[in-house]
C-alpha cells in the first residue's frame, strides 16, 4: 500500500528524474552542469507565466492572452528603453501595463460575465495586434549592458531569470497554501456558488487573479527581452499553451479548485527538459512538437485515471 | 421452463396490467430514496400517487422516465419486462411522462418540438414535412392551445401555455402508461378539467395512468385508486371509493411519533427579527416575527419555505430585503450583508451550495474564521487544527482525517461540518433549510440537541422543513405558507399535528 501511494504522490518528480536519466544515458552532454543550468534558464520565462496561470486555473478560469501580453509588454519595454527611460522605471511601467491588461481581462469576465476563454482569446488577438502596430512589425534592440544582465546574469550559480522564477514560485506557494487569500481561491474554484453564499465577494478575487497573471506575463517579458537582447512583436507566440500545459501536467484541473505551485514548477521543468533533451538528441523541432503534444495528453490522462481510482 | 405455461401467464397479465413495478429500490449516497416499492397499474386505470415531500415520488417518476438507470427491482410494461436505462428507452417502451418542469428545445418552434419529441421518433434524414402528421398535430394544437401559431418559438410561451403544450405532446403519443407529475399546479380550474377529461379519455382507450399530486382533492376527483408513499416505502394502497381524505393524510404522514418532552425555553418577547411584507417568487406578501431564543418553523408547498429563507439571506436576486433585526432596520442585498448583520445559513443542498469539494475538512470547518488563526499574516495550522478538532469532537463527526476532502464524508457528517462552520463563528439568527433531511434517526436527534443548545445560548432559529414531525419536535411555532395567506400553528397544543397536516394539505389546493 505504501509504495504505490508514494509513487503516485511523487509520480511527476519521478518521471522527471527518469526522463533526465534516459536522455543523459543517450547523450551524456545533457547531464552536464552547463546544460542543466541552461534548462533552468530556458524554462524560467515559461515558469513565471505558468505561475500566474496556476492561480487563474485554480479559480476555474483560463488566460489565453499571456503569450500576446509578453509580446506587447516586451515591445513597450524595448521602446521605453531605446527612448532613454531608466531601466527600473521602464520595468515598473511595463509591469503596470501587464497588470492593466490582466485587469481588463478580469473586469470583462466578472462584470459582463463573458466566459474567460472568449475574453482572453479576444485580448490575445488584440494585444498581439497592438504589439505589431507599435513598430509596424519591426523589432527593437540596442539595450544597455545593465539591462542585458537581467536575462543573462548569474546569481549563486543560477541564471538570474531562473533565480527570480524560483523565488516567485516560493512566494506563490506560500501565499496559496498559507494564507486566507489562497484558501479562498481554492474555495472559489471548487464551488463558487458556495463561496458566494458564505460571504465571499467572488468577482474581486477572480479579478485579482487575472491582474496577477498579466503582471507575471510582463515580468516574463522583461527577462525574455533581456535574454535575447531584442523586443520582437512576434515574441511569446504559443507561450499560453506551454503555461497551461505546465499547470495541467502539474495536476491543476481546468474545472477549477485544484493545482499547486510545486506541480506547475515540475510541469514547466518537464517541458523544458523535453525541449532541451530532444534538441540534444537531434530530434527535429517538428517532431518535438508532436512528442510534447502527445506527452501533455498522456500526462493528463494518467492524472485523471489516478484521480478516478482514488475516488 | 414450460413455454406453454409462460405464454398463458403472459396472456393473463397482459390483459390486465399496464405497469408492474416490483421491489423497486433506489439508494443515493446518503439516503434511501425508495425501499422495495411495489406498484401495479391496470390498463385503463387511473392511479393517484401521493406522499409528503421527500417520500420518493419524484425518484419514482425519474425511474419511469429513464433518468435513473441504477435502480434495482423489476419493471414490466404490458407484462413485457423492461430495463429503463435512458429516456429514449423509456419512451420506446410506451411510457409518456409529463414532468413537473417542462422540458423543451426552447429555441425551436411548437411544431418542431411536437415533431421531435412527441410520440413518433423521426427518421433523422427525412425531410421534416414528410414525417409531420399535419392534420393530427393541428387538431391537437387547436384542442389544447388555441390561438397559438405552430411557428411560435417555445421559449416565448408562458408557464401555463407550456404546460398545455406538454399535454398536447402527450396527446400525440401512443403510450401504454401515462405519468403526470403535478400536472395542475400552473393550470386554471377549467384547464384542469380539460386535462382530466383528456386523462379519462386516454384511460378509456386502455392506457394506464399515474397522477402525482399535492392536491388531494384533484386526486380524489380523478383517480380510481390512491397509492401513498412515505419515507420511500409504499404506506398504503387505497381504493378511492373505500377511503377518505383523512385516511389518505394519515397514511401520508404516518402515526404520530412518541412524544418526547420538548424542553421549554424561556423565549423573551423581544423580537430578534421582524419581517414585514416581503415577497418571494410564490408568496406575494409575508409578515412574521421571530422572537429571541425561539425556533420558528416554516413549511408549505414544494420550495415555498426555502424560498423565504433564501430571500432573507439575500440569495434571491439583486433586490434589497428590508427587515428589522434586533430593532434596527436592515437592508440585506447579498450574503456578505446577511452575515454581517448576524445571520447564519445552512443550505438544503449541502454539497452544491455549502461545501468546498477541493478543500480539506479542516478548512471546510474553519472557513468562516480563518482570520482568527493568523500568525504574521499566515495561517497558523496548529491553531486551526485545534479549533476544528473541538468542533469534530463536539459534533461527533466521523472522518478519516482532517486533511481528507469533504467528499469522503457521509451526508450526515457533511451536514455537521456545515453546522460546525457556523458554530466556530457564531450567528445570532440561524436560517436553516431542511436541517435534518437525509439523516438517519440518531443523527437527527443529535442535530436537534445542537439546535436546542444554540437556543439556550440565545440564538434564534428559523427553519424550513417539509416534515411535520420534525417541525413539531424542533419548533415552538410553525407557519404554514401558501400564496393566499399563512396559518400559524403552536406546537404545544394537543391538536397541533392534525392542524398542521390539514393545513399542509390545504396548501395544495388551487383555491
Amino acid at each position: 500500500m505504501k509504495v504505490p501511494h508514494f509513487l503516485a504522490r511523487y509520480a511527476l518528480l519521478i518521471s522527471l528524474v527518469v526522463l533526465c536519466m534516459v536522455i543523459g544515458f543517450l547523450n551524456p552532454v545533457f547531464l552536464s552542469l552547463d546544460n542543466l543550468t541552461n534548462i533552468l534558464l530556458q524554462s524560467a520565462v515559461n515558469l513565471i507565466i505558468a505561475l500566474g496561470m496556476t492561480f487563474v486555473i485554480i479559480v476555474g478560469g483560463i488566460d489565453l492572452s499571456v503569450g500576446s501580453l509578453v509580446a506587447l509588454t516586451g515591445m513597450a519595454l524595448g521602446l521605453l528603453l531605446v527612448h532613454g527611460v531608466a531601466v527600473p522605471v521602464a520595468i515598473l511601467g511595463v509591469v503596470l501595463l501587464g497588470a492593466l491588461c490582466g485587469g481588463i481581462n478580469g473586469i470583462v469576465i466578472t462584470r459582463w460575465r463573458v466566459p474567460a476563454f472568449i475574453v482572453t482569446l479576444g485580448t490575445m488577438s488584440a494585444a498581439r495586434g497592438v504589439a505589431l502596430m507599435l513598430t509596424s512589425g519591426r523589432s527593437v534592440s540596442g539595450f544597455s549592458s545593465g539591462f542585458l544582465w537581467l536575462g543573462n546574469g548569474v546569481v549563486a550559480g543560477i541564471p538570474f531569470p531562473a533565480f527570480v522564477a524560483l523565488l516567485l514560485a516560493a512566494l506563490c506557494a506560500l501565499s496559496l497554501r498559507g494564507t486566507i487569500w489562497g484558501t479562498y481561491l481554492y474555495a472559489i474554484g471548487g464551488n463558487s456558488k458556495a463561496a458566494w453564499i458564505f460571504g465571499l465577494r467572488v468577482p474581486r478575487y477572480v479579478w485579482g487573479v487575472y491582474i496577477l497573471s498579466g503582471t507575471f506575463s510582463a515580468l516574463a517579458a522583461v527577462f525574455l527581452t533581456s535574454r535575447i537582447a531584442a523586443a520582437l512583436p512576434t515574441a511569446g507566440t504559443l507561450y499560453e499553451l506551454d503555461a497551461i500545459a505546465a499547470a495541467v501536467i502539474g495536476g491543476a484541473s481546468l474545472s477549477g479548485g485544484s493545482g499547486t505551485v510545486y506541480g506547475s514548477v515540475l510541469g514547466a521543468l518537464l517541458i523544458g527538459v523535453l525541449r532541451n533533451g530532444l534538441s540534444i538528441l537531434n530530434v527535429s523541432s517538428y517532431v518535438q512538437q508532436v512528442l510534447i503534444g502527445g506527452i501533455i495528453i498522456v500526462a493528463v490522462a494518467v492524472e485523471m485515471t489516478r484521480h478516478r481510482s482514488s475516488e | 421452463m414450460d413455454p406453454k405455461h409462460r405464454a398463458r401467464g403472459a396472456a393473463i397479465d397482459s390483459s390486465e396490467l399496464a405497469l408492474r413495478m416490483c421491489e423497486i429500490t433506489k439508494d443515493y449516497p446518503a439516503v434511501h430514496a425508495l425501499k422495495r416499492v411495489d406498484i401495479q397499474v391496470s390498463k385503463g386505470e387511473i392511479v393517484g400517487l401521493v406522499g409528503a415531500n421527500g417520500a420518493g415520488k419524484s425518484t419514482l417518476v425519474k425511474i419511469l422516465g429513464g433518468q435513473l438507470k441504477n435502480y434495482s427491482g423489476t419493471i414490466a410494461i404490458n407484462n413485457v419486462p423492461v430495463k429503463l436505462s435512458s429516456p429514449t428507452v423509456s419512451r420506446e417502451c410506451g411510457i409518456a411522462v409529463l414532468p413537473q418542469e417542462p422540458q423543451f428545445a426552447w429555441n425551436l418552434s411548437i411544431r418542431d418540438n411536437l415533431l421531435l419529441f412527441g410520440g413518433v421518433r423521426p427518421t433523422l434524414w427525412a425531410p421534416l414535412s414528410g414525417t409531420w402528421n399535419h392534420k393530427r398535430a393541428e387538431t391537437v394544437l387547436v384542442q389544447y392551445i388555441s390561438g397559438l401559431s405552430p411557428d411560435t418559438t417555445v421559449g416565448s410561451l408562458t408557464r401555463r401555455q407550456l404546460q398545455l403544450l406538454q399535454i398536447a405532446r402527450l396527446a400525440l403519443c401512443d403510450s401504454a402508461l401515462l405519468v403526470l407529475d403535478e400536472p395542475t399546479t400552473t393550470l386554471t380550474q377549467s384547464e384542469s378539467q380539460q386535462l382530466f377529461s383528456f386523462v379519462r379519455e386516454k384511460a378509456s382507450q386502455g392506457c394506464g395512468v399515474i397522477v402525482i399530486s399535492h392536491n388531494i382533492d384533484d386526486v380524489f376527483s380523478l383517480c380510481d385508486r390512491i397509492i401513498v408513499l412515505r419515507d420511500g416505502s409504499r404506506a398504503a394502497d387505497l381504493s378511492r371509493n373505500e377511503t377518505t381524505r383523512d385516511a389518505v393524510l394519515a397514511a401520508m404522514f404516518g402515526p404520530a411519533p412518541k412524544k418526547d418532552i420538548a424542553e421549554q425555553f424561556a423565549t423573551t418577547e423581544d423580537a430578534a427579527l421582524e419581517v414585514r411584507k416581503i415577497r418571494t417568487q410564490s408568496i406575494p406578501n409575508l409578515s412574521f416575527t421571530l422572537r429571541q431564543g425561539e425556533a420558528l418553523g416554516l413549511t408549505g408547498r414544494n420550495s415555498d419555505a426555502t424560498d423565504v429563507i433564501r430571500t432573507l439571506y439575500g440569495l434571491n436576486g439583486d433586490s434589497t430585503t428590508d427587515i428589522i433585526m434586533f430593532g434596527q432596520h436592515r437592508g440585506v442585498r447579498n450574503p456578505p450583508d446577511a452575515q454581517h448583520f448576524g445571520f447564519g445559513y445552512i443550505p438544503e443542498d449541502r454539497m452544491r451550495d455549502g461545501l468546498f469539494p477541493t478543500l480539506s475538512i479542516l478548512l471546510n470547518i474553519t472557513f468562516l474564521v480563518l482570520g482568527r488563526y493568523l500568525r504574521h499574516g499566515a495561517l497558523s495550522w496548529g491553531a486551526l487544527r485545534k479549533a476544528a478538532g473541538h468542533i469534530v469532537t463536539e459534533l461527533r463527526i466521523t472522518l478519516p482525517s482532517l486533511e481528507a476532502t469533504i467528499g469522503t464524508l457521509s451526508g450526515g457528517n457533511q451536514q455537521r461540518v456545515l453546522l460546525g462552520r457556523w458554530l466556530c463563528r457564531g450567528a445570532r439568527i440561524y436560517l436553516l433549510e431542511e436541517p435534518t433531511a437525509g439523516m438517519d434517526v440518531a443523527a437527527k436527534e443529535e442535530v436537534t440537541v445542537i439546535m436546542r443548545r444554540l437556543r439556550k445560548e440565545g440564538a434564534s432559529l428559523l427553519m424550513s422543513s417539509n416534515d411535520p414531525d420534525e417541525l413539531l419536535r424542533m419548533c415552538g411555532r410553525i407557519l404554514v405558507l401558501s400564496p393566499h395567506g399563512c396559518t400559524e400553528i403552536l406546537a404545544d397544543q394537543s391538536a397541533a399535528r392534525v392542524d398542521l397536516i390539514s393545513a399542509l394539505a390545504d396548501t395544495g389546493n388551487t383555491q
